[in-house]
Order: structure tokens, then sequence, then C-alpha cells
């Protein structure tokens, strides 16, 4: 079983150097042929002191950062984990990752259909427009066709509320 | 203003519409999933926050649609909030949260408009209705939608349309449903590449009561899977082209079931009938298995007049109806609100109370 090496997150320990003091204690570091290397060790000539390897020790590459939606707090692994945002502002806090889902479950990431602000108002007329109300006679085909749905249906009081309806509309002449 | 017994005693547009004349298609829906700006999405939301949300939208909905009831789902009770959820006027999750929310329901001519307020966003605005008509209810909705879009800002982004909690509900946040009735395709094994196939139209097909559902009854619901990227009616025509094909599939299997298989059709159909007609007890999925075989029956007239008469006055299609009406009305909690007076049976109980209604509605 490798060990990891001592100078690196990246390798596993191939040379191993154990050093003894003239206290009886030693000292020990395992290290990688990369590190080797990489600090142009010369093993059989010069053997580095163990201290001084443990000073080269490489920087750990920082963990990339985790995104973290500013408005609610939620961070994208928490999503991932339900699959559920947790306020609109995720959108733009986890845009690059949000881009890479569209496109995989959506297949675009650019929204087609209708705009979701409200429809605008057509502009006001110089001269005030007269509402339109549906003419006796459509309002009296509407009446008997739900009529006659009804009592196919069998929806008898629906169907009597409505008989009621047209007989007052005929009423109104 | 309705209340909840009269709307769970009344028609309901599935088995009491019209549907189509073959009885494979069983009804429509839409369902557009919207968010409001001022609040965070219910995992990020206070309950006090959700609840404000809730009796908000409510208002903002009843003004909207002045025909409308609300109902807050806290004031209802476990069964009440079961059979919301047995006609698909709430979904499961709904019906199940413990967090504040609401319905508002508008039953309207052969369609139900019901709006779920703080369900997994903060708007789902569905409308049902029978047979196949989405471009009615589509048009429907974006009316309801546009109406509420003067008065509340709905959380929008300039490249994905609507917002809302999950991704797979941007851009139009639309969701159009067909259920069909499938039982010859489920019969001869030809179901399986039907839905191979709808996969890769990017179509979801689910069982009758969406998500994590079991197809009971041989019911499936087709609808879009994607949202966004295409204007709705560009989806609607997607749904109906496979809906079309589905259809078409569905009744060449009944065809070949007839020709090539009759005995074996003739043997599940008289089973069925034997089942329900006999049994002292019934589960609610042996109910909608059965059902399902006698529906065909009717469809293909294996099951004839002479077998099972319609009552004198009676419209032809009565038998369809019937059995449609008991697959609603056997369900757990309708059963015991409709036929038990509300009580809480136990499953035993339940199934034989269930058992009596089939025979009686069977006329045995």
């Amino acid at each position: 079983m490798p060990c990891p090496c001592q100078l690196c997150p990246a390798g596993d320990a191939t040379v191993h150097l154990t050093e003894l003091h003239p206290d009886g204690t030693k000292a020990e570091v395992h290290i990688c042929r990369a590190c080797v290397a990489r600090l142009d060790l010369h093993l059989d000539a010069a053997p580095p002191s163990v201290a001084k390897l443990l000073e080269q020790r490489a920087a750990a590459p920082e963990p990339a950062p985790v995104a973290v939606c500013p408005a609610c707090g939620l961070d994208f692994p928490a999503y991932a984990q339900s699959n559920l945002f947790g306020c609109a502002q995720c959108y733009d806090a986890f845009s690059a990752e949000i881009d890479g889902l569209a496109l995989r479950y959506h297949g675009t990431t650019q929204h087609v259909g209708r705009s979701p602000a409200a429809p605008e108002d057509p502009a006001p007329r110089a001269a005030p427009k007269r509402t339109r109300s549906p003419s006796r006679t459509a309002t009296r085909r509407n009446l008997q066709s739900q009529l006659t749905e009804a009592v196919a249906n069998e929806q008898f009081e629906r169907a009597a509320a409505l008989r009621d309806q047209l007989a007052a509309l005929d009423a109104e002449g | 203003m309705i209340t909840v017994d009269a709307l769970i005693a009344g028609p309901c547009p599935w088995p009491d519409g019209p549907g189509d004349a073959q009885g494979v298609i069983l009804s429509s829906r839409v369902r557009l999933a919207r968010s409001w700006s001022d609040y965070a999405f219910h995992r990020k939301l206070s309950r006090a926050r959700q609840q404000e949300l809730t009796e908000r939208l409510v208002d903002h909905l009843i003004a909207v649609l002045p025909d409308a009831t609300p109902w807050h789902l806290a004031r209802l009770t476990p069964l009440e909030r079961g059979a919301l959820a047995e006609r698909q006027a709430i979904s499961r999750e709904l019906s199940a949260a413990k967090r504040p929310g609401a319905v508002v329901v508008e039953p309207g001519n052969g369609t139900l408009l019901a709006a779920m307020v703080n369900e997994e966003d903060h708007l789902r605005l569905q409308v049902i209705g029978s047979g196949l008509c989405l471009g009615h209810l589509l048009t429907k909705a974006i009316t309801v939608d546009q109406d509420l879009a003067k008065r509340v800002t709905w959380s929008a982004h300039p490249r994905y349309g609507h917002l809302n909690a999950c991704h797979t509900n941007l851009g139009t946040g639309l969701r159009a449903s067909v259920m069909l009735h499938l039982p010859a395709l489920a019969e001869t094994g030809e179901l399986k590449s039907i839905l191979r196939a709808c996969a890769k139209l990017h179509l979801a097909v689910r069982g009758q009561h969406g998500e994590g559902s079991e197809a009971a009854g041989h019911c499936y619901q087709i609808s879009n899977a994607r949202s966004l990227g295409h204007s709705e009616e560009d989806y609607l025509a997607v749904v109906l082209e496979a809906v079309q094909r589905v259809v078409a599939a569905e009744h060449l299997a009944r065809a070949q079931l007839l020709t090539k298989a009759r005995t074996r059709l003739e043997d599940k159909v008289f089973r069925a009938w034997g089942m329900l007609t006999s049994a002292r007890r019934l589960s609610t999925e042996e109910l909608l298995t059965e059902t399902s075989w006698l529906r065909l029956g009717v469809a293909l007239d294996v099951l004839g007049p002479h077998h099972w008469a319609i009552p004198t006055g009676l419209p032809a299609d009565h038998r369809w109806r019937v059995l449609d009406r008991l697959a609603l009305e056997a369900q757990p909690s309708h059963v015991q609100l409709l036929h038990a007076e509300g009580a809480d049976l136990e499953p035993a109980v339940r199934d034989e109370v269930r058992a009596d209604l089939v025979r009686r509605r069977l006329g045995v």
C-alpha cells in the first residue's frame, strides 16, 4: 500500500529518507518521484536534511471557491442535493452551472415563448373606445350549447338554471 | 363559491366530460409554473412569509377569477386534501405538505381550473379538461396568467424566461399533458417501445397521478419534459403529434387483440367482470386494473349490452361513465368521504365498502 507524498498532495511516495541524529532520535520523510525531480534532489551524492525538505512542501492548491447566492445564502452543492433553488437571484449567482444544466436538460439557454412581463395595454385613443359586449344571438347560442352539454352530462340542476337564463334572455325581447 | 363536499360529489372533467369517441383520450391538462419576485422560493422562505405569500396570492387570484373559490389547505381535513389530489385538483406533494398553502378552484364547462399556491413554486396554475383540448386549456391558462401579471411581477430572467425553483421549469414554465387509456399496448407489450420513442422526443410518460406513480389502470400521461427554448404553442404541437401517434398505435393494438387474441382478450374482460361483480373486498389497485379491462371490453363491444345492460333512457356511453366514475370514486379518500360519511376506515373495511359500491354501480 503506497503512502502519500509528504511534499505534495498528488503523488504516492516511492522515496523514503531516514535521518539518524546524534541524540539517538530519527526523522523520516516520504516523497514521490515528481518532487524529487521538482526539487532537483541528488539523493546519492548529497542527501538533503529532512527538516529542509519538509520546508519545500508544495503549497496545496486552493480549493475552488463554492458559489454562494448572496441573496439567500444557498450554495451550489446544497442545490444539487434537492434540485431546488433558494430564490430567483440564485440564477445569477450560479449562472455558469445553470447554463450547463439548461443545455443538458432543455438543449438551449434561450427562452423563446411569451414574455413573463404583463402584456402592455393598447395605446389610449383620442376617442373613447366602445367596449364590445357579446351580441344577444352569441349569448343565446353559448347558453344553448351549455344546456345541451349539461343534459348530455346529466347535470340536471345546471340544465334547469341554464334553461331559466335562456327564458330570461328571450323575455327581454 | 363551491364547498369541498360539493366539488368532490360533483362532476369531474375526466369521467363526466364528453371525452373522445373511442375512449382512448381521457383528459388534457395545461399547467404553468410561476414564482413571485417579492419572495424567495419556499425552501428559503420562512413559515410566516409563506403564509403571507399564500394569502396575498390567493387575494390576487380571486381578483382575476371572481367566481373561483379559495381553500387554505390547513383548514381541510386529510381526507378532503386526499380527495382533491385524487381528482388532480392538487398534487400529492401539496396534499401531504405541512407548510402553508392553498388551492383556488373554478369549475367550468367541462373544465376545472385549479391554482395551487405555495407548491414547489409559488403558483402552479393548472386547467384540466375532458378529451383532447390542450389549445382551449392553454388559452384559459394564459389569460389568467396575463391578468395576474398586471398585479404580480413574476420572477424572470432575460435569457431563461420564467424562473422557478427547479431548472426543469425554466422558460415557459409550461407542462401540457394528455391522459390516455392504453390497455391494448400494455397487453401486447408494445408500450415499452412507445415509451422509448417518447423519451427521444423529450416527452415524459408517467402514471395517472404524475411523478413517481405507477400506471394504475393502464392510464398514462404524456407531457412535454422541456419547457425552455420553444414557444408554448410549439410544445403543445409536439405533445399533440405524439398523442395522435400513440392513439393510432393503441387502436392498431386493439384491432390485433380482436383478430389474433380474441380469447385472451375475452378472458381478461370476463374475469374482470366476474371479479368486480362478485368480490366482497376490492383494493384500489384491483379496482383500477379490472375496470380498465371492462373499459376495453365496452370499447370493443366484447362486453356487449346483453352482458351489461344500459337502463332505458340513459345515453349510449353510460357504461364508460360508470366505469370512469368508479375509478375516481373508489379511490381511498373518495370512498371514505362519499360512501362512509367521512369515517377514517381501516383498509380492509375500505375494501369492503369499495366492493359494495362497485356491485351497486354495475347493477348486480
